[in-house]
């Protein structure tokens, strides 16, 4: 087995080795290493097998001359966009023109449908909810999270001009946790005007639990999320680099993840106070108004100034 | 003889152009590494058409640049890592098109060289799934 090394060594002995040659150089080892087992295993001698295992691979260099090999259609207008940013602007418009996808007309109609069962669910259920009674509020809360899910899992599997679509079961995983948590938020929202009465503390966590299975069900779907641009839309990001400020110097993005910790736990700290000083009822504003703080922030210090001159 | 030579010639070519949907194809069912795909590549065709190892490289190279699939070392202990690849979600989307590009031109192939019925309707089944 030592020949088959000595064999790749002496392959890659004319290349300067480069991390992406050395990550080359290990793969092909193992390939080589697993060839090289399979012919001795038919009987070939070990130094003819290693022999042959090298020589089946092929010209190694032109491996790496490549620059990854034959071009998709769209690559020979993305390496256009490196010469001016006038150029590169309207480069990137013929490319948004050449691969636009339009919605299809029954996605369209399903997601305004949803919308307006959403928008018609929260309206009733804030009018019915300010008058005292909470008879239909678990409906009109499950009916929000079924809107929510819908709409997040139809547009999911939806192709975008940028984006492949989600196969279809993932997709759905993401309208349940969505729906989940919209449901969740719902239920637990019923506890406020019925503050009083004993069954509050389980709507409070009978939600809560919901939007915690939700959250739980985000973070696993978000962590195993592979990718889904579209090959023309990933060789303009690399062409045009990095719009956003945290990108290009960490020391922002790390002020910013520490405003953003100061942000929320004052909001929560406020809520406290809020809930024991004036009552439980307008605890839920400190969130709405970090909300908000943590939203301009977030424009200012992710895309502010740099783009000035960018921007027309 | 050389009958046999332009068929060979005419499918090894074939099969060259799509290279790229049958790497993706042979990723579906979960995570395998290089050579792995290539022995089943080689395997499948029953060893007849195997696509140069150097060629399978250069694509898995060129599909992790598109976004395609994606790349890790794997954690053996002993002997050499392997590098797997993990078909993406952009990857599952290019691979479904691409297949019914295939199906669609198998069909019209087929009824312009007007090869025997029976591809018609195994394509059908094919567009159904």
């Amino acid at each position: 087995m030592t020949s088959v090394h000595r064999l790749l060594d002496q392959a890659f002995a004319d290349i300067p080795l480069t991390p992406e040659a050395a990550d080359l150089k290990e793969e092909l080892r193992t390939g080589l290493v697993e060839r090289v087992a399979e012919l001795q295993a038919s009987g070939v001698p070990e130094e003819q097998a290693a022999l042959s295992a090298v020589a089946e691979l092929g010209d190694i260099h032109a491996l790496l001359d490549d620059d990854g090999g034959a071009p998709a259609p769209a690559p020979a207008a993305a390496r256009d966009t490196r010469s001016t940013p006038r150029q590169a602007w309207s480069a990137d418009r013929d490319l948004v023109a050449l691969n636009k996808v339009r919605p299809r007309p029954g996605f369209v109609g399903g997601v305004v449908l949803a919308s307006l069962v959403a928008a018609g669910a929260v309206v009733t259920y804030t009018l019915v909810a300010l008058d005292g009674s909470t008879a239909l509020l678990p409906v009109l809360a499950v009916v929000l999270g079924l809107a929510v899910g819908w709409i997040l899992a139809s547009a999911l599997a939806q192709e975008t001009t940028t984006n492949h679509p989600l196969p279809r079961e993932r997709a759905a995983a993401w309208g349940l946790a969505g729906a989940l948590v919209a449901t969740g938020a719902g239920l637990g929202l019923i506890a406020v005007p019925t503050w009083d009465d004993r069954f509050a503390v389980a709507w409070i966590v009978g939600g809560g639990l919901l939007v915690v299975v939700g959250a739980v069900l985000f973070t696993w779907l978000g962590v195993t999320q592979t990718n889904r641009k579209k090959a023309w839309t990933r060789h303009l990001s690399s062409a045009t680099a990095s719009i956003d400020n945290f990108s290009k110097d960490p020391a922002v993005a790390a002020r910013f993840g520490i405003y953003t910790a100061t942000i929320w736990v004052s909001a929560f700290l406020v809520s406290l106070v809020l809930g024991f000083a004036v009552g439980w009822r307008y605890a839920w504003l400190p969130y709405v108004a970090a909300w908000i703080v943590m939203m301009v922030m977030l424009a200012r210090m992710g895309f502010g100034r740099k783009d000035a001159d960018g921007a027309s | 003889m050389t009958q046999e030579l332009a068929d060979d010639a005419f499918a090894a070519d074939l099969l060259r152009g799509h290279t790229d949907t049958i790497v993706l194809g042979a990723l579906r069912g979960g995570d395998r590494y290089g050579f792995e795909i290539y022995k089943a590549i080689r395997d499948a065709t029953g060893g007849r058409h195997e696509i140069k190892e150097a060629t399978l490289y250069a694509t898995y190279r060129r599909l992790v640049k598109d976004g395609l699939v994606e790349a890790y070392w794997g954690d053996e202990s002993q002997g050499g890592r392997r590098k797997y690849y993990r078909l993406t979600d952009a990857g599952r989307a290019v691979y479904r098109t691409n297949v019914a590009a295939w199906v669609a031109t198998r069909d019209v192939i087929n009824t312009l060289l007007d090869t025997p019925h029976h591809d018609a309707v195994t394509s059908q089944k094919g567009r159904n799934r």
